[in-house]
């Protein structure tokens, strides 16, 4: 049981870092589409 | 002894509510891609369609491509279906490690009653009982 319990909490910290890597890049993809069409307005 | 099995009683019960635990955070990580798929393709269709009226990318149209596809391979990576998360305790396994004497099976050590086992095993669940039956 406890070593179900560690190894789950590796793969959620995994899951944590994925999550907010994603959520970084979609931040990342919002501001990169908002100079796009700022330059191309320009 | 009745301290002792009630102790173990409470730490396999907190250990079994830890489990419930990581699986409920991980049905929510697993929402939350989700719901970070949908933002990132209602923003890419949403800015790429205003990005293209003219039919060319800048450099800033490309790097939002590309973290789009970025986001969309990390999304991917936490929504596929990974073999190794263990939920739920293995009875055949739990029994051998806890409950059953190392040494023989569990009435090996108990005598013909079932009652005189005050050394092993160190849980006294009702699991336990039932398998001295």
């Amino acid at each position: 049981m406890a070593s179900s319990f560690a190894r789950n909490r590796e793969g959620v910290a995994s899951l944590i870092r994925a999550l907010r890597a994603a959520t970084m890049l979609l931040v990342l993809e919002i501001v990169a589409w908002v100079i796009a069409l700022i330059t191309q307005g320009a | 002894m009745a301290d002792l099995s009630s102790a173990y009683e409470l730490a396999y019960i907190e250990a079994r509510r830890a489990l419930e635990d990581q699986r409920a955070v991980v049905n929510e990580l697993r929402g939350r891609a989700g719901v970070l798929v949908a933002a990132a393709a209602i923003t890419t269709s949403f800015f790429g369609d205003a990005a293209l009226t003219d039919g060319r990318l800048g450099i800033a149209g490309w790097a939002a491509v590309a973290a789009f596809v970025l986001a969309g391979v990390r999304i991917l990576a936490i929504l596929w279906p990974l073999p190794g998360w263990t939920f739920a305790v293995d009875a055949r396994v739990y029994m051998q490690t806890y409950l059953e004497h190392p040494h023989g099976g569990p009435s090996s050590s108990s005598g013909s009653t079932g009652t005189s086992h005050s050394t092993w095993p160190p849980v006294s669940l009702g699991i336990a009982k039932a398998s001295r039956r």
